[in-house]
């Protein structure tokens, strides 16, 4: 089994992560855009009418992220291999880690107030390496539970030394 | 050694608690001293070069004296009481340390989660017979323990001891096969002296037996360990000389004693503190890279440096994770190279020299060094790696639209998988190679940028522990890079599954939550260990 940045090579499951991730990371464009764009639009009104372009440009800006993160949440998959957890990411810069699961020391599960309102969780698996960055962004709760136990368990039986 | 010789499977015994030396309170009144020194003088420095024309102490020296003098003396009756309450012993598993009056500490550090036992010898110290025993464990730097300050034969005792009881709980040496400290030479068992699991025995392991790996401290060179390299003092003096360092002093030197001379002081302020910090760069390369020498044991590697501060490392083998050869521009015509390595658990400050197993290195100290660490890696690979560019019959090279991206080293780009070790090449006129050992391999990851991804181009990374050495190949074939992503990921995994057969490596184990805490638990109002475990 060769896992590869683009190709979806048979035998292997890539699982995608769910869709509402998107959801949840437009909203938090849109609470961060937010005061800029109120204040653009508050100096159009009361100020100059130049201030149009700047609430332009913020609209568009904002149009632009929602198309994107459209685009990378759908990019983002992992597929647990027999030894290995692979997660792939990214568009423009695509990228794929590969980690076995006998370097994995231990596994994390964190969902804050907004993915919580969502049900997603991100579940994180940690090595000696912090370079390895293994983070699976916008799981149901329930998934991203089992899979932490999963991984950890597994961790447990494939453990490798350092 | 206060310890007893006991009879071999059990492990070794309890020891009393003891305390450090009694001159310990003053000498760290010492370095409180020494930096009150130094911030008078560098105060007086920026005063000198006109960038701080007010005097800090308003014209009242004496007064200022005095407040120095009352400081110093209730840092050492501070040092004083810390003294009296600090306790170390070596417990059966574990290396304990109390201390603390009010805020009560009580760490200990498993035997076999130490990764390195180093000395060190400060000046003052070093005057007074006195060095530190630091003990670095698996874990952030809050994990390490530093025992200050012991006599130096003491010292040397206790680290050769707890190199001993730490390979002895990790499983690398049998306990049967390890002698009392007092060192009569248990005869059997000499066949456990092999180098980390993985590894078979080769390079120092004829060096025979138990003996060799923990040797008694005869001063000096321990029996059973060979210098493999020593760097004379003549080729530190060039090393130095001929970095980018010195070049900036070139030309910024003259350029500041001129202006000082011409009455130009408005560049003062500007050139002086970048001179001197350069200089003192250099100084602090020079005094560490003097009096170098590298040691071999069958599974150990020691460093001992220093012209003012000495200092000993030891590195298991095992420890290792990757290692670098390399190269600065500078030394090219001089064919001195430098190894790095990323050692588990030992994280130090951002310093090339202290990571360094050998900082300036001639070709032949720099492969008998690498067989000492090595002995399974293949060293005519390693020297192409160093030397050779294009593909070739062991190496995968870069293709050539990865000039686009790399017009110089492109040629030099490139792989290859030996048995043992992954070797990745590159540089162009600072040339380097990096060894990653199959059975090191944390995870591996495989990127592609927007100009890559037209130019059908790719990244393999090899994540190592935290160290200077971060093994990566370049802008290989997308095609090639997928290839070596999963080659290498079997690779790593049969070399894991050949290690699990040992007992040797150190599982940071299911009983170890956090990297920081997992080496060390402590009790008590301490700083550390938010998640307590069962050994604590």
């Amino acid at each position: 089994m060769t896992v590869a940045l683009y190709d979806d090579t048979p035998g292997i499951v890539w699982r995608p992560v769910s869709p509402r991730l998107a959801s949840a990371r437009r909203i938090a464009t849109v609470v961060t855009m937010a005061p800029f764009l109120l204040g653009a639009l508050a100096l159009a009104i009361f100020v100059t009418r130049w201030s149009w372009v700047a609430v332009a440009v913020l609209l568009a800006l904002l149009v632009l992220q929602f198309v994107l993160i459209g685009r990378q949440v759908s990019a983002i998959s992992y597929a647990e291999l027999p030894e290995e957890l692979v997660i792939r990411r990214g568009r423009l810069f695509r990228r794929l880690v590969s980690i076995p699961y006998g370097r994995l020391q231990y596994a994390d599960m964190a969902s804050g107030p907004l993915e919580r309102h969502f049900d997603l969780a991100s579940v994180t698996i940690h090595t000696a390496s912090t370079a390895s960055g293994g983070t699976i962004p916008g799981l149901p709760v329930a998934e991203a539970e089992d899979l932490r136990e999963r991984l950890t368990a597994r961790g447990e039986a494939q453990r490798a030394g350092l | 050694m206060t310890e007893p010789a006991i009879p071999d499977p059990t492990p070794p015994p309890e020891e009393e608690w003891q305390r450090f030396h009694p001159l310990t309170p003053l000498l760290r009144g010492g370095v409180v001293f020494m930096a009150i020194v130094g911030y008078v003088i560098s105060t007086q420095t920026d005063r000198l070069f006109g960038s701080d024309p007010e005097d800090p102490t308003q014209g009242h020296l004496g007064i200022a004296a005095a407040l120095a003098g009352v400081v110093l003396l209730a840092v050492i009756a501070g040092s004083w009481v810390i003294w009296l309450a600090a306790r170390f012993r070596m417990g059966r598993t574990t290396l304990e340390l109390k201390h603390g009056l009010v805020m009560r500490q009580h760490r200990q550090v498993r035997y076999d989660r130490i990764q390195a036992v180093n000395i060190t010898r400060p000046l003052l110290a070093r005057l007074a017979g006195l060095s530190a025993v630091k003990v670095e464990a698996a874990g952030g730097a809050g994990s390490n323990i530093e025992l200050a300050f012991l006599p130096q034969a003491r010292a040397e005792d206790l680290r050769i001891d707890l190199m001993r009881r730490a390979a002895v709980a990790s499983g690398t040496v049998p306990a049967s096969a390890v002698p009392g400290p007092a060192a009569d030479g248990d005869p059997a068992g000499g066949a456990a002296s092999g180098p980390a699991a993985g590894a078979p025995p080769g390079g120092a392991g004829a060096a025979g037996g138990e003996a060799a790996a923990y040797p008694t401290p005869a001063g000096g060179l321990a029996p059973g360990e060979r210098l493999v390299a020593a760097i004379p003092a003549s080729r530190v003096w060039v090393a130095t000389a001929m970095s980018f360092n010195t070049i900036f002093l070139v030309v910024t030197l003259p350029l500041l004693i001129s202006a000082l001379v011409l009455g130009h002081f408005s560049l003062v302020p500007v050139l002086g503190p970048m001179v001197l910090a350069s200089l003192g760069q250099q100084v602090k390369r020079f005094t560490s890279w003097m009096n170098f020498r590298v040691e071999a044991g069958p599974d150990v590697v020691r460093i001992r440096h220093g012209l003012t501060e000495l200092s000993t490392m030891s590195v298991p083998l095992h420890r290792i994770q990757a290692v670098e050869v390399s190269q600065p521009a500078m030394w090219r015509g001089l064919g001195w190279w430098r190894i790095n390595v990323n050692v588990a658990g030992v994280h130090r400050e951002p310093d090339a020299a202290e990571e360094s197993i050998i900082p300036v290195g001639t070709h032949e100290e720099v492969f008998s060094i690498l067989a000492a660490m090595g002995p399974t890696w293949s060293l005519p690979e390693v020297g192409e790696g160093m030397y050779g560019e294009g593909p070739s019959g062991v190496f995968v090279a870069a293709p050539e639209r990865a000039r686009r991206l790399d017009p110089l080293s492109w040629k030099r780009i490139g792989y290859a998988a030996t048995p043992s070790v992954l070797l990745s090449r590159g540089g162009w006129l600072g040339r380097s190679v990096q060894i990653v050992p199959h059975a090191r391999v944390q995870s591996l990851g495989l990127d592609q940028g927007m100009i890559e991804r037209r130019l059908r181009l790719a990244n393999v990374h090899l994540h190592s522990t935290n160290g200077s050495v971060t093994p990566v190949v370049r802008h290989l074939d997308v095609d090639a890079a997928t290839r070596l992503l999963n080659e290498e990921a079997a690779r790593a995994r049969d070399a894991r599954h050949a290690e699990a057969g040992e007992p040797a490596a150190d599982p940071l184990g299911p009983k170890a939550p956090t990297d920081a805490s997992g080496a060390l638990s402590s009790l008590g109002e301490g700083t550390e260990g938010p998640r307590m475990d069962g050994w604590s």
